[in-house]
């Protein structure tokens, strides 16, 4: 039997991947028709997305904002320099290019994750707003200014969703 | 035929986002990264709008169908 602590691990792993399930759901419900039960989706992505909170609190990994800062280049780091680097080696071995090239449209905006919060940690409360845009197809984000289409996927600029943060 | 490099600046200037051809996935830029996995139903080809097209001296269409140069 695990201890309380690997449930919990496991506990707010499922539950942000079923707030994340449950908008994409969400979304598909819309995109058929089917409004009312995009809503539901959404009631429920909402209450586990409490759910996850709260378990990563218990577990003592919502800390200060610098440590939080460092965890979260930590993990960006990780993705684009190990994980999706080892993953697209796998999908090209498997011939899964739709797998491939999801794993690099999430891994080319990771690099830029991570400068985005290696700036914040330096600067911390003296950071300044700036603009910036995520692609809605692929993920790719970008500062001050879009590109014609997105440098990842190709979506056209009304795709890419403009943020001020 | 000369190779279109599959780099980030150039991918910036593809139009297949907006083409009524494209299958939907995330893929683009398909004459530098080569066909689409996807059935390809030809409903209009941009490539002959395309700087990128240009720029490289590519002359045919649907390179979505039919794989990079």
């Amino acid at each position: 039997m695990a201890d309380t602590m690997t449930n919990l691990a496991d506990a707010f792993a499922g539950e942000s991947q079923a707030n994340r399930k449950y908008l994409a759901f969400a979304k598909k419900a819309e995109e058929e028709g089917m409004p009312q039960v995009a809503k539901r989706f959404r009631v429920a992505a909402a209450s586990e997305t409490v759910h996850a909170h709260e378990h990563l609190k218990v577990m003592g990994e919502l800390k200060d904002t610098s440590a939080n800062l460092a965890a979260s280049i930590g993990g960006e780091n990780f993705e684009h320099t190990a994980m999706y680097p080892e993953f697209m080696d796998i999908a090209v071995k498997e011939d899964n290019e739709d797998a491939r090239f999801s794993f690099f449209a999430a891994n080319t905006a990771e690099k830029f994750h991570e400068n985005m919060f290696r700036e914040a940690a330096e600067k911390m409360a003296d950071l300044q707003e700036s603009r910036f845009f995520v692609c809605q197809v692929c993920g790719m984000t970008y500062e001050h200014e879009t590109p014609d289409a997105c440098v990842v996927c190709s979506a056209p600029k009304h795709r890419i969703e403009e943020f001020i943060a | 035929m000369p190779v279109v490099p599959d780099t980030l600046e150039d991918a910036a200037r593809c139009i297949c986002g907006r083409c009524p051809s494209k299958p939907e996935e995330l893929k683009g830029f398909y004459c530098a990264r080569g066909a689409s996995r996807s059935t390809v139903l030809r409903r209009g080809c941009l490539c002959n709008q395309c700087d990128v097209q240009l720029d490289f001296d590519l002359t045919t269409e649907y390179y979505c169908a039919a794989g990079a140069p």
